[in-house]
């Protein structure tokens, strides 16, 4: 991405773009120095983990945002995911072709709820807030449903890998290679793929995209059932690190995506975003909510100071924007 | 003309001294002068970056100057702010229209000044009132209907008499009349004559120069942010003006050369579409530049929309090289051969936020691929030869769309069009808003197409222009064709601009 690399050399620019990265990073490292049991490595890989899940839901969501849509059902899909996979590893828990069963259940049903918004969204012609703001109590109805009410608990040994494992040899969690992984899948995608610049497109002018001969209906189902695909992949974390498959889980997860997203520096109406930025906006949740932790910080506070991050990123950024 | 009114009070009411203003790298104005007589007309020309707009938008309050003085009824006074602007009595007809679109006339009207009683609003008055303004200023519109259902020429009224009902002593009208027809021009300077007659004085910037011989007393002239010279518009010429804005003297904006005509490479027959327009058949040949006349709302964009698959057409039949084909959308239509250079740039030519070379190759982008990966050296070759081709003026590819003048942003469009090596491009105004330096390299343009093989459609309001242009003119009114006329027709004067707005409006009345 030639533009990220440019502007890391114009130090005025990467100031005003990434003005409160910067302060997150001044702000970690004062942590580090004041609060021993933040540099832990433990505590680093803890960070990690909890990054990974809500980092593959923001990428998801990132692709959405960038069409100039949103996706609030991401949480409740995260939920179904859960389920599914629950649902299947009980039937045989020991098994480890079971497990792969589980996972692609339930990344199949991921993409169900993603296609089904997108359909939604391109052929009805519902705005997207409209649609996933349905879709979002109707999964998670589905979910209580599909268990009858009833939380799954899972014993299977080969399941749990996937979020509390670690590569052998090196004690990096699984969940964090396969963020790493996504994020260059990402990168891949929207900087050097046809679809990428027409996700774009299709939100930075739809109009003008249409007219260029792009497939828009097609760009934006595509762009929903990738969004429930990382849902999935970010439920499949989640039940594996805690062993469950619960109808209540992920809620308010879609908040998390967005406002990391938003955080990033990605345009609400669509069309710009950034892989630099949206990777900056996952990490600047997680490591602000595990720093206000240890410095005891009560959680009432911690969703004020979170909700003020976001406005603030904001802020930045339309000014930035506005200097251009 | 009306100069002789303005001889008793020589005096002036706004004076723009020696104003500078300098944007990082660029000297947009260079100590230039205004001074604006009460009750006048005063056309500001220059090509598009000669100043024009930037001091334009001093006047109304958005950018301040970095020197020099204004001084407005006898008083040196600073602006702040827009809205001190309009306080003053300056207030600015935008090129780009901005009503509330789901609002009603009357709303519109006093919006920011509604009449009230006892702290609410006094709808009755307010459209009593409203009724009183479009009367005086004879716009047929009802105050109660929403301003969505009005068209541009009428919503750009509605603007002006709010303006002008604000008490304002200076009314600015950046290109006032881009995006209107002959005849809405004619009501557009009854309004501007009106107006002039309560003592307003107008600031008119406008780059077609036969408006400014119809309608202003005085022009002042900048170029590259220069100050050139004011002339009253009675005792100088069209070539005079036209050298002062380009320091060069223009032999003729229209270049048009005979090309050799070709095989048929697209015939409509019978194109319908239920209310919109109908019966439109029409054959279009290679090296030819076939000109489409008639008034806004004739249903010229409508049909080209129909051929390039945007909208879907009832019935008829589009054959390309005598091949009956079915365009269902636009990527049909490129795949076809098809290019479009839509009639508004902003709504769906351009990505305004994403870069230039992202916006040339955005058609494209199929073709520049390796596999699946982009082919960005290919992308940045490809597009910047086509930057070059099309004199596109941009400080690098990678600039925003949005942050070029309006000329470039339309030789952009065309650029993006080029690239895709069309058979076949539809131009749907192409040179609406932008000044005569840029207007003359697309007409050149045009002509080199044709002459390489390719066949052009060319839709526009302005007569002169689709007149000289086109080889065969086809005239369309009310959704259907009402005449074709031949280019020795035109050649002959057997057709002059009168005879093609009389077919236009053909004995109906028109919109």
């Amino acid at each position: 991405m030639n533009d990220t690399k440019k502007e890391l050399f114009n130090l005025k620019g990467f100031i005003t773009r990434y003005g409160l990265m910067i302060i997150i990073i001044v702000f970690v490292l004062i942590m580090c120095v004041v609060q021993p049991a933040f540099r832990t490595s433990a505590n680093m890989l803890n960070i990690l983990k909890q990054v990974s899940m809500n980092g593959m839901i923001a990428l998801g969501m990132a692709f959405v945002i960038m069409t100039g849509g949103i996706d609030l059902s991401v949480g409740s899909t995260v939920a179904v995911s859960t389920l599914v996979a629950g649902s299947v590893l009980t039937m045989n828990p020991d098994s480890q072709m079971f497990t792969i069963y589980a996972v692609l259940a339930a990344l199949g049903a991921g993409i169900l709820c993603g296609a089904l918004n997108g359909i939604c969204i391109a052929y009805l012609k519902i705005p997207p807030f409209i649609v996933t703001m349905g879709t979002m109590t109707m999964f998670r109805g589905l979910g209580y449903l599909y268990c009858n009410g009833q939380p799954y608990v899972l014993k299977s040994a080969f399941y749990k890998v996937i979020g509390q494992g670690t590569v052998t040899g090196l004690s990096i969690p699984i969940p964090a290679i396969m963020l790493i992984i996504a994020v260059i899948i990402f990168y891949f995608v929207l900087n050097w793929t046809k679809f990428g610049r027409h996700v774009l497109a299709t939100g930075g002018n739809e109009n003008a995209a249409i007219t260029a001969g792009v497939n828009v209906k097609k760009i934006k189902i595509i762009v929903y059932t990738i969004c429930g695909f990382m849902a999935a992949l970010g439920g499949i974390i989640l039940g594996s690190r805690i062993n469950a498959g619960n109808p209540s889980l992920g809620s308010g997860y879609e908040l998390d995506a967005i406002s990391a997203v938003v955080i990033g520096g990605a345009s609400m109406s669509g069309g710009l975003c950034t892989t630099l930025g949206t990777v900056l906006g996952i990490m600047t949740l997680g490591l602000i909510n595990n720093s206000l932790n240890m410095l005891g910080v009560s959680s009432y506070f911690q969703m004020v100071f979170q909700g003020m991050i976001i406005i603030i990123a904001v802020a930045l950024d339309a000014r930035s924007r506005q200097e251009k | 003309m009306e100069a002789a009114i303005n001889e008793g009070k020589a005096k002036y009411c706004l004076e723009m001294l020696e104003v500078s203003k300098n944007f990082p790298g660029v000297k947009a104005l260079n100590k230039v002068t205004l001074q604006i007589k009460p009750g006048e007309v005063h056309a500001l020309l220059g090509e598009n970056g000669a100043g024009k707009s930037t001091l334009m938008k001093i006047l109304s309050g958005q950018y301040s100057p970095d020197e020099g003085k204004i001084i407005y009824l006898d008083e040196e006074i600073k602006i702040k702010n827009s809205s001190e602007a309009i306080k003053l009595g300056i207030s600015m007809i935008h090129q780009e229209l901005s009503p509330l679109k789901d609002m009603t006339v009357a709303e519109n009207l006093f919006i920011g000044r509604e009449p009230r009683k006892k702290g609410l609003l006094n709808k009755k008055k307010m459209n009593e009132k409203a009724t009183e303004y479009l009367k005086e200023y004879e716009l047929d519109v009802k105050v109660n209907s929403k301003v969505r259902e009005l068209n541009i020429a009428q919503m750009q009224m509605l603007e002006i008499i709010r303006a002008a009902t604000y008490n304002s002593e200076i009314v600015i009208m950046d290109e006032p009349t881009s995006s209107l027809t002959d005849e809405e021009v004619r009501i557009l300077f009854r309004t501007i004559r009106s107006l002039q007659s309560h003592g307003v004085s107008i600031i008119y910037i406008s780059h077609r120069i036969e408006e400014i011989f119809e309608i202003a007393d005085r022009a002042t002239v900048f170029r590259d942010g220069q100050y050139i010279g004011t002339k009253i518009v009675d005792e100088t010429d069209r070539d005079e003006l036209i050298s002062m804005m380009v320091g060069r003297s223009v032999e003729d904006i229209f270049p048009k050369v005979n090309t050799v005509i070709k095989e048929k490479i697209l015939e409509v027959k019978n194109l319908t579409r239920s209310n919109v327009f109908k019966d439109v058949s029409f054959d279009l040949r290679r090296g030819e530049i076939l000109g489409f006349a008639g008034l806004i709302g004739a249903g010229r964009s409508e049909v080209m929309n129909s051929i390039f698959g945007i909208d879907k057409s009832t019935s008829g039949e589009i054959l390309l090289e005598g091949e009956p084909v079915s365009i269902k959308n636009p990527r049909a239509a490129i795949g076809h051969g098809i290019g479009y250079v839509t009639e508004d740039r902003k709504g769906n030519g351009l990505v305004l936020i994403h870069s230039v070379l992202e916006n040339i190759s955005l058609p494209t982008l199929s073709r520049i691929n390796k596999g699946v990966v982009l082919n960005k050296r290919t992308e940045m070759e490809r597009g910047t030869e086509y930057i070059k081709k099309l004199n596109v003026k941009t400080p690098a590819p990678r600039t925003p769309a949005g942050s070029l003048s309006g000329g470039n942003q339309q030789k952009l469009v065309i650029a993006k069009w080029m690239m895709a090596k069309p058979r076949i491009l539809i131009l749907d105004e192409p040179t609406r808003g932008i000044d005569v330096g840029a207007k003359a390299e697309i007409y050149t343009l045009m002509c080199k197409l044709v002459a390489e093989g390719m066949a052009i459609i060319l839709i526009s309001s302005e007569m002169p222009e689709v007149m000289s242009m086109c080889d065969r003119l086809i005239v369309m009114g009310n959704g259907r064709i009402k005449a074709e006329f031949s280019r020795q027709e035109i050649l002959d004067k057997e057709i002059t601009q009168e005879k093609v707005l009389s077919v236009a409006i053909g004995g109906e009345k028109g919109e």
